[in-house]
């Protein structure tokens, strides 16, 4: 029985001694909410953090800095380095496990993106539900963005691109979905990118191919919804319409809010040609419309045919500028639907993407309904 | 001294949990190594690994309805071949164990103390296994049975909640590289954590109706099959290609879940579920262990031989596998080879030599 | 007025030692023992440490005869058995056995009577000296025999297949075999519609569990696992604990020993002091070692609440084992953080699956699984669900009711 109590003991003691490594009080954190990552001209890293204050050390600064975020600039060859140049500045440890943002620049973008990514991935304290986004030119002007809210920055511009979120899942831009797209064989990631000096802060979309290529595409709905329907489902969107009545035979105007849409491709294979088909189906209704016009079926039938040509016209438009960007969104959803066919149009012509017809079917059906209201366009 | 059993109830849950413990960690990412699309259909192999499993405790149940497989070794190949083919089955169940003494500590290293030494979460690990090993199978299997309740409550959550971030075109195309991946990746399921239910044949004597342990087996395996699916199915559907980058991607996809402003941040609560099945496994392959050596020593007890065995498995692990690296590559190579001839090979090695023993006593017998 | 007859003197001298009159006849060889001793003792009165709202009032006293009465006036069966045990070599203490024949396993009575015969010991002032020399894993904190005041508790006990053990001179009764969800089951239980028992348990379950583990949960959140705070709270929170001297670790066990030293000191004092020393000591303290800087609010919060969660169990025994573990899963908080106090849960667990009392496994009915006693664990069933009686109890006669009709 003694010798067991001694075991225990030794147990107990071992313990004691050698544990506690992971302590650390909560207030000895500097809890980074939100980074930005720039590279310098010598080509070294350039992080920003964004972190969260404590209010008690918020108050000591009078009316210096109301908000909520402190910034503090590090940089180093890689986003480690640069992470220990921002320690050495500060006398609380680094804490990640609660950023929620990252923000790239475009010159990272361009020339470490996948470095980037696989540092982002083995930090261990980093989630991968965290957002990326990026930035055209310096990523850290992302900071000077005025927060008029009481939580820190990088979470009020999270919420804001969470609201695109209701409308497109293409803004869907936490970390493990880019890299969903990324990873895939022959994927395209796509990135939100955000203008400090816009309206909502969220200019569009950038695409980037791991081939080398970079797309951005600006995104301002209700006047051009085409991206988004190429890139998939959207919900809520806001459509503007102007229709030929066919009974005063003037021009009148609507707005239409989908509801629900949906888009899928179909590639067919016919005599050594491919034909692409793209399937629009949408369900809105009419959320405002001009004044003194009818709404019976025949004005629904005109107001849903002309919805389905502006549709049209806005993707095959996307279409285009898909094909002079030169970033191929079709390769994997075909590699998907038909991987032999993928491999022998690779094979053959590698730019069977540009060359392919398309054709659409697009089904547009606004509901019927007393709720649509008349109010003045 | 009163004879410890436990229902079949307790023994399902009891080999579920010795399954799962590790295998929810490692499964997903050996199997993904080959596929990812096709992943889901590699997973059925841990079924067959199961039947493999129940063939053989059907064959021992039927033989030695009262002996465990060191106890049928010694019955079969004699005092000697017998002591050597058990010192045999001991040290493949006790490296075994190291793996998965290992498996622990890593994960919790990673998971949660990343500056604590490894030694100091070796320590905590050892002591709370001996000391399930040491109140034995019996009390054990209760406690399994206590946290059923909570399990059952935990488990859909935590299956349900990343079914939201799935994306079903991750499965597509099917077999994108025909069947070669999708057997490759079978072979460590079907071969490591299929073969490991036969362990169960060394709790015979501690079953309450030992005769439908075959089938006892074949339902475990059906439900640990089907979780592990789930499993392999949400990390592919969440993280695509990506989860060939991960160490746990089912670890991955519990962190990532967020719903609102406040659900999130569970991965505690499932590393907490992990480590409690792997604490569980841990103890019913050193409960193994011990009552192989208790035949070998042939003492009345196996509880002496509780706190050394423990220690030196939390301390081989440690000294074994120096890495992750080092791990995964005995996982995935040595490991099937080592388990298909401990379970498969040397039972039958004792029953043929049961059967030469047997035509040489008759010669004798008819000589003389 | 019981009357006995003896043929031994050493009867005859115990017998007027106790009090009793003893009646010779010449010519006749045995004696008559008259039961009429008087005690000086209280009344029956209402019991003070189990209240409940509803239900019978009454609580035992310290006369064994008088407690006697108090069960057979409610379980006037011809079933019921009183087996007396004399213990206490000098004290010479009457101990009676009471359980109803035809339910109760016979084994078990045999098993209670031959540890009870076992107890050598010059005296027993309590009844907790004759319940540690017969209670099973002695070392444990966890109480394996239910004790009770209320005579009615005492007979649903019996009902239910189980014995008590009444001490005369304890104003308490034993009674065994005790499971653990009985010591999370209150008798006011029974006493109300049983859709409102349900979340009450639920609750005083959920409440059991809290108690242990809160202060550990907060330990280990605030210096290990500072990643599963919701990222607003982390900020509130920090600037709580900015300025404090102490480490969070032992901030909680020195909040957490001067709770338990006001407890204490609240049981020890007057009634009329205690209370207010308790309300008083925790209000003024807490307020005045938040505004001193020495321990943060939050920490407050979670010690108090512990302390009102652990005293939702109603069984004294089980709260003084939720006080001593709440320290020593704080300190495990303290070494190694959620996955210390996962582990340490572990071992908990399992040891209370090995627990036994008088052979019925202490987590019965969940580990081992008995479905039809879950009826009565973590929810009651109504009255007329619950036919059978509890399984884990092995009762002869296993049906209590017909069911409704």
């Amino acid at each position: 029985m003694k010798r067991y109590w001694l075991v225990v003991l030794v147990m107990a003691v071992t313990c004691v001694v050698t544990s506690c490594g992971d302590y650390s009080e909560v207030e000895d954190l500097a809890v980074v909410v939100g980074m930005s990552m720039d590279e310098t001209s010598n080509h070294h890293l350039r992080v920003t953090c964004d972190i969260m204050r404590s209010s008690e050390s918020g108050s000591d600064n009078t009316s210096a800095n109301q908000n909520q975020d402190m910034l503090v600039t590090g940089e180093g060859l890689s986003m480690a380095s640069a992470l220990e140049n921002i320690q050495k500045k500060l006398d609380k440890r680094i804490y990640l496990s609660h950023n929620t943002l990252v923000v790239l620049s475009d010159r990272v973008i361009s020339d470490r993106f996948a470095s980037m990514l696989d540092e982002l991935e083995r930090n261990r304290e980093l989630r991968l539900n965290q957002m990326v986004v990026v930035v055209r030119g310096d990523a850290d002007q992302i900071w000077t963005i005025s927060n008029r809210s009481e939580t820190p920055l990088a979470i009020t511009i999270r919420q804001a691109i969470q609201n695109w979120e209701a409308c497109t899942d293409a803004f869907r831009a936490e970390q493990f979905r880019m890299l969903r797209d990324w990873n895939a064989p022959y994927g395209v990631a796509h990135l939100p990118w955000l203008d400090p000096q816009a309206a909502n802060w969220v200019a569009g979309l950038v695409f980037v191919d791991p081939r080398g290529g970079i797309a951005w595409w600006s995104i301002c709905p209700p006047r051009d919804n085409g991206a988004l329907w190429l890139l998939g489902d959207t919900r809520n969107l806001v459509q503007k319409i102007v229709f030929q009545d066919p009974y005063r035979g003037k021009e009148g105007q609507i707005c239409i809010r989908w509801g629900h849409t949906h888009t899928t491709f179909g590639f067919r294979y016919h005599k050594n040609k491919l034909y692409v088909t793209v399937n629009w189906w949408g369900n809105g209704y009419i959320e405002a419309m001009s004044p003194g016009h009818v709404a019976d079926r025949t004005t629904f039938k005109v107001l849903e045919d002309q919805a389905g040509r502006d549709i049209q016209r806005d993707i095959h438009q996307c279409i285009m500028r898909m094909r002079s960007a030169d970033v191929n969104l079709w390769r994997m959803s075909l590699y998907r639907t038909a991987p032999q066919l993928f491999r022998i149009l690779e094979r053959k012509d590698p730019s069977w993407w540009k060359k392919c017809d398309v054709s659409y079917v697009i089904h547009p059906h606004i509901v019927h309904s007393g709720l649509s209201t008349r109010s003045p366009g | 001294m009163r004879k410890e059993q436990i229902s079949r109830y307790q023994l399902i849950l009891l080999l579920i949990w010795l399954t799962m413990g590790t295998g929810v960690l490692v499964i997903p990412s050996v199997i993904t190594e080959f596929t990812v699309t096709d992943a889901w259909m590699a997973v059925p192999s841990l079924f067959v690994g199961g039947l493999l499993s129940a063939g053989i405790a059907r064959v021992h149940v039927k033989k030695f309805p009262n002996l465990r497989v060191t106890g049928a070794l010694l019955a079969t190949a004699g005092s000697a071949i017998g002591n050597v083919l058990i010192i045999w089955y001991v040290s493949v169940v006790f490296v075994v164990g190291t793996v998965v003494a290992r498996e622990f500590t890593l994960f919790v290293t990673m998971v949660s103390l990343p500056y604590t030494s490894e030694t100091a979460v070796a320590v905590i690990g050892c002591a709370s296994v001996a000391y399930i090993a040491y109140v034995g199978i019996e009390s054990f299997a209760r406690a399994n049975e206590f946290i059923v309740p909570l399990a059952a409550v935990v488990l859909p959550l935590l299956i349900l909640l990343p079914l939201t971030l799935c994306d079903v075109h991750q499965f597509y195309p099917v077999f994108s590289s025909g069947w070669l991946p999708v057997w490759k990746a079978s072979i460590v399921s079907m071969f490591v954590y299929g073969l490991e239910f036969s362990l169960a044949i060394q709790l015979v004597p501690n079953l309450r109706s030992p005769e439908k342990l075959p089938n006892d087996i074949v339902i475990a395996a059906s439900i640990s099959t089907v979780l592990i699916l789930i499993v392999v199915l949400l990390t592919v559907g969440v993280f695509g290609y990506t989860v060939r980058y991960l160490q746990y991607p089912v670890l991955e996809l519990i962190r990532v879940v967020r719903i609102g402003r406040f659900i999130e941040r569970l991965d505690t609560i499932y590393g907490i579920a992990v480590l409690m099945t792997i604490i569980s496994k841990l103890a019913v392959i050193h409960l193994a262990m011990c009552t192989g050596i208790q035949d070998l020593c042939k003492t009345r007890d196996y509880r002496w031989a509780v706190l050394p065995t423990g220690t030196a498995m939390f301390v081989g692990g440690l000294y074994f596998y120096r890495n992750v690296a080092q791990m995964a590559y005995f996982i995935e190579h040595v490991g099937p080879s080592y388990l298909l001839f401990t379970v498969v090979g040397v039972p039958l090695l004792g029953l043929t030599l049961q059967r030469v023993r047997f035509h040489l006593k008759r010669r004798a017998r008819k000589g003389g | 007025m019981s009357m006995t007859a003896t043929e031994k003197l050493d009867d005859v001298v115990t017998a007027v030692l106790g009090g009793k009159a003893v009646l010779f006849q010449d010519g006749l060889g045995t004696a008559f023992i008259w039961d009429v001793e008087s005690w000086p003792g209280r009344q029956v009165e209402r019991a003070e440490n189990e209240p409940t709202l509803q239900g019978p009032q009454e609580a035992f006293v310290e006369n064994r005869v008088l407690n006697i009465a108090l069960v057979r006036k409610r379980l006037r069966s011809p079933d019921l058995r009183i087996l007396d045990f004399t213990i206490g070599e000098r004290t010479r203490t009457t101990v009676s056995l009471v359980y109803v024949e035809g339910i109760t396993k016979p084994r078990l009575v045999q098993e209670v009577c031959s540890r009870l015969s076992k107890v050598c010991i010059d005296g027993v002032v309590d009844m907790n000296v004759v319940r540690e020399w017969i209670a099973d894993a002695p070392r444990t904190i966890f109480p394996t025999i239910e004790e009770t005041e209320r005579p009615e508790r005492v007979v649903s006990g019996l009902l239910q297949g189980r014995i008590a053990i009444i001490v005369d001179g304890t104003p308490m009764c034993m009674v065994l075999p005790a499971t653990f969800a009985q010591f999370i089951t209150s008798p006011e239980d029974y006493y109300m519609h049983y859709t409102l028992a349900l979340p009450l348990r639920l609750l005083r379950h959920i409440m059991f569990w809290s108690s242990v583990l809160l202060p550990a949960v907060y330990v280990s959140l605030l210096t290990y696992n500072q990643d599963l705070i919701p990222t607003p709270l982390v900020q509130k929170i920090s600037s709580q604990r900015a300025g404090i001297p102490f480490p969070t670790v032992f901030e909680a066990l020195f909040m957490m020993f001067a709770f338990e030293a006001l407890r204490e000191a609240g049981t020890r004092l007057p009634r009329a002091v205690g209370q207010s020393v308790s309300i008083v000591g925790t209000l003024v303290i807490g307020e005045a070692a938040v505004r001193a800087g020495i321990v943060s609010a939050g920490m407050i919060i979670i010690v108090a609440a512990t302390g009102i969660a652990s005293f939702t169990a109603p069984a004294l025994g089980m709260v003084q084992a939720t006080r001593l573990l709440q320290f020593v899963f704080v300190l495990c908080a303290g070494v190694f953080g959620l996955y210390g106090v996962a582990i340490l849960g572990i071992v908990l667990i399992v040891h209370l699956a090995s627990i036994r009392s008088f052979g019925v496994p202490y987590l019965a009915p969940v580990g081992p699984t008995l479905l039809t006693d879950w009826k009565d664990a973590l929810v009651r069933a109504p009255w007329w669900d619950m036919g059978r009686r509890p399984q884990e109890y092995e009762p002869m006669d296993r049906k209590r009711a017909r069911g409704r009709r």
